[in-house]
């Protein structure tokens, strides 16, 4: 009866596990709350920044924001394994949520990414949209759970 | 489309989470039914029947907007 692709149940505990705190962890990153150091590493592709004077190209050191990238890490591989785990029981009104919630998160995203377009300019805009790339999928999970627990 | 699985589920004395566990679906999906909120797939409503030893007809209904 069912046809979606997804990870057995037992994953979406540990997703929680993954999602939440870096989650609270990544919005705390963006505050002055958390004093996170830069480390120099070696990475596959550093494109530099304008008046920079690293190097560019492939498997060049550079500074990294690195709390910031793991948590950013995190917060997708906790939210892929909350949002396509399997609920204890697949059935195809869950199936239906699932779909509800995914067109609630685009329909809501790309709402509040057209007010940006339209409002906000400079390296502003660029903060923002980093932002969003995760909304998509942070909405998504939260919306599909309020309804599975919503009477 | 109107269903009488409240009813059904009343005159057999079973909870939603009974009827569910034997239907193997979840408990939402029977509170969504009977709630007018989700109509089931012909599969679902067919089981549904055969758990009440009854036909499709006689537990889900047409409404006139549908």
């Amino acid at each position: 009866m069912n046809t979606l692709k997804l990870f057995p149940n037992c994953f979406k505990k540990t997703g929680w596990l993954i999602f939440i705190p870096s989650l609270i962890l990544g919005i705390l990153s963006l505050t002055d709350i958390l004093n996170l150091p830069e480390v120099s590493l070696p990475v596959f592709y550093n494109s530099g920044f304008p008046l920079s004077n690293e190097e560019n190209g492939l498997f060049k050191n550079t500074e990294i924001a690195i709390f910031p990238n793991l948590f950013g890490i995190l917060i997708i591989i906790g939210g892929v394994l909350v949002g396509f785990s399997k609920e204890k029981i697949e059935d195809e009104y869950i199936s239906s949520l699932r779909l509800k919630s995914v067109f609630w998160s685009l329909i809501v995203t790309y709402s509040i990414i057209l007010i940006l377009f339209l409002t906000i300019f400079g390296s502003l805009f660029f903060t923002a949209m980093i932002l969003i790339m995760f909304l998509p999928l942070v909405l998504y999970v939260f919306r599909f759970n309020y309804l599975l627990l919503k009477k | 489309m109107k269903n009488t699985i409240k009813i059904e589920r009343a005159v057999k004395n079973i909870t939603q989470e009974d009827l569910a566990k034997k239907i193997g679906v979840s408990r939402q999906t029977i509170n969504a039914m009977e709630a007018g909120k989700y109509v089931p797939s012909t599969v679902l409503a067919l089981k549904i029947a055969k758990h009440f030893d009854k036909k499709v007809e006689d537990i889900f209904e047409l409404e006139n907007e549908d």
